[in-house]
């Protein structure tokens, strides 16, 4: 039960996207979901209803989360920061978003050089002679 | 007190506690000048490994935000660095956290390395506004330092910048605007407003063992390649060739003072010995926090100790584009600034000025991190429409010294075996003007680029980099630490040579002006002229 409380509890955090390409839902990103059951066990006990909260339509959901994120913040927010951190950090997510999966090194990143005729017009800033006082 | 069952060192010349920027720069400049001195520093965190940082690292994002976060706090509750030997530091009552490296390098190993100097109106904003005090020494004073400074960092920019006085030519062309920065430009141009590309501490072209910039991104996560200037790259290893030690993992717990005089230090050694280093001089570069700690906890008394604490008050504006933009690409302090509003103009409400800098975006998962709401299908909508179509506008005020606005000590030991530190600090309704008045200037530039939405963040927090005042320069014994060359008025061979200094701050990063003052103190120390 838990398991599955865990996974509806993420897809109304994080339940993706229709754009595309389609951001997925949480429970088919790939997190993992070890850590992630610990810290959603006291959510879990703070919404004390756990068929409830299957059996409801999105909307509800989200509201009934809502009140768990008032009434039990530390372990909502510690629950959230992990689920968006394994969330943003997985693959299907990256891609979804048009964002590489590999690190940012040793590769980098290009950016195009600097337009010349850009910092041409910095001379119209240096015409306008001193600008500091002393 | 030295006691019997201490470590004990032969006595040396000068002790430097702290190997960030004010600690390295004084180190190497006084081995320069006075070789036959003997000249070791103690620093309480340990060199960087390149090797392992988190822009390698798959879970790079995760590690920002928890134990390679840029506040020692977030880094401590993540479990500690390793490297960076951090303590906590109450925060609670401060509008503004602040944010450090406790190893070899200090902040500069997570800056931003954005590198510019203060106006030569920043030392003297009393005879000038009315307001704060003047330094003791003017901008022409320093400027052959900071000359020294950036040949040191080495500069990448763009010489010719009618903000300031002539500086000489950029050793390196500056870094690219990107499209981010491209479409600023073009704004500030169409505004008839002030805009330059930055003074950057970062390579753009490879010098010997440091590569270009590849843009990669999390700077302040310790720079993979070295191209981005730390003082472990810069200054130590050629204060290292020049004799200077340097001595890891020691935690500096108390100066010794007798009669009037420091007799040396006592520090805890890594294997978690209680050592004794007696040296003539002490010098004291910890930062705005660590220093005013340390001369607490040693006794040194002054009035002006701990208080008038400067941050740099800091918030945020930015726009939301259609097209695609940069996002997490290259420098985070970069691409260009504006010092459009950065003088005096009474009829905005207030003195003093602020600095506009347009800056790269955040990581993903940071972005995401911040969303307002914060979760559910909303707040996905609003990272798809944010997350590389987004351009922020850093608007940083001048604070000016206050009082109330200060560094304590609490009576509870932390586990460095030094009393706990607080930290307490109020924007003054002098800096919330000025902060409004820079965030619509911002805003009006990021209409002008196109900005179809505009989000404020009328304060921004975790922005406490830049740690000054708590142990200011002056003449006067009630109203400052130190004199002009940073020799306290109550242990005058006790030499404070940070950002601790500063009398007030001006509007922008005060890094090249730590390194140069560092350096202009080590002249002063043996009485010598740059």
């Amino acid at each position: 039960m838990t398991r599955t409380m865990l996974l509806a509890i993420l897809d109304t955090m994080l339940p993706g996207d229709e754009g595309e390409p389609p951001l997925p839902p949480a429970s088919e990103a790939g997190l993992d979901l070890t850590r992630l059951e610990r810290l959603a066990e006291p959510v879990i006990t703070a919404l004390g209803e756990n068929d409830g909260f299957l059996a409801a339509a999105a909307a509800d959901r989200v509201a009934k989360l809502r009140i768990v994120e008032l009434n039990a913040p530390v372990a909502f927010k510690a629950l959230l920061a992990e689920a968006l951190a394994g969330y943003y950090e997985a693959p299907p997510v990256l891609a979804a978003l048009g964002w590489r999966v590999a690190p940012p090194q040793p590769h980098g990143h290009d950016v195009a050089p600097n337009d010349e005729a850009l910092f041409r017009t910095l001379e119209k800033v240096k015409s306008r002679g001193q600008l500091w006082r002393a | 007190m030295a006691s019997g069952r201490q470590i004990k060192f032969g006595p040396i010349d000068v002790a430097i506690v702290g190997a960030g920027l004010g600690g390295a720069a004084f180190a190497r400049r006084l081995a320069g000048r006075a070789p036959r001195l003997r000249i070791l520093c103690f620093e309480r965190g340990d060199w960087l490994d390149r090797a392992n940082l988190p822009a390698q690292q798959p879970d790079w994002q995760r590690l920002s935000l928890g134990r390679w976060a840029t506040s020692p706090n977030l880094r401590l509750q993540a479990g500690g660095n390793g490297i960076s030997a951090d303590y906590p530091i109450d925060d609670s009552g401060s509008d503004f956290k602040p944010l450090m490296w406790n190893g070899v390098g200090g902040s500069t190993i997570n800056w931003a390395a954005h590198f510019p100097r203060l106006h030569p109106s920043d030392f003297k904003i009393r005879t000038l506004d009315g307001v704060g005090d003047d330094w003791p020494f003017s901008y022409f004073d320093l400027e052959p330092y900071y000359d020294l400074n950036d040949e040191a960092f080495g500069v990448s920019g763009l010489a010719g910048d009618p903000a300031y006085p002539p500086k000489k030519s950029r050793r390196m062309p500056p870094l690219p605007l990107g499209r981010l920065g491209a479409k600023a430009a073009r704004a500030f141009d169409a505004l008839g407003w002030h805009w330059w590309p930055v003074d950057a501490a970062i390579n753009t072209v490879t010098e010997g063992t440091r590569e270009a910039c590849n843009h990669c991104g999390p700077c302040q996560q310790g720079c993979a390649n070295g191209a981005k200037s730390s003082t472990d790259l810069t200054y130590w290893p050629r204060a290292i060739a020049s004799g200077v030690g340097l001595r890891t993992n020691c935690i500096v717990q108390e100066i010794v003072v007798e009669g009037g005089v420091a007799t040396g230090i006592r520090y805890r050694d890594g294997n978690g010995r209680d050592c004794w280093q007696p040296a003539s001089t002490i010098v004291v570069a910890g930062n705005g926090i660590g220093t005013a700690r340390l001369l607490m906890a040693s006794g040194i008394e002054s009035p002006a100790l701990g208080r008038n604490l400067m941050f740099h008050p800091a918030a945020y504006v930015r726009g939301m584009f259609t097209e695609e933009l940069d996002g997490p690409v290259g420098p985070v302090g970069c691409a260009l600034y504006s010092h459009e509003f950065y003088e005096t103009d009474e009829t905005r409400g207030f003195k003093r000025g602020i600095h506009l800098q347009v800056t790269r975006e955040n990581p993903l998962l940071v972005q995401a991190s911040r969303l307002e709401p914060a979760w559910g299908a909303e707040a996905q909508r609003l990272l798809r429409e944010e997350f590389r179509h987004s351009m922020a506008v850093l608007v940083m005020a001048e604070d000016l010294p206050e009082l109330h606005n200060r560094v304590t000590m609490a009576r509870e030991m932390e586990a460095d075996g030094m009393p706990g530190v607080r930290v307490e600090y109020t924007l003054s309704r002098e800096a919330r003007r000025a902060l409004d008045f820079g965030m619509a200037r911002a805003e009006e530039m990021l209409r002008a680029a196109g900005a179809h939405r505009i989000v404020r963040v009328p304060l921004a927090p975790y922005t406490g980099w830049h740690l000054l005042g708590t142990a200011r320069m002056g003449s006067d014994p009630a109203t400052s630490v130190t004199n002009a060359d940073g020799c306290c008025h109550a242990v005058p061979n006790v030499i404070v040579a940070d950002g601790s200094l500063f009398p007030t701050a001006g509007a922008c990063n005060p890094g090249s002006t730590i390194g140069a003052l560092a350096l202009k103190l080590a002249d002063a120390l043996v009485g010598a002229r740059p």
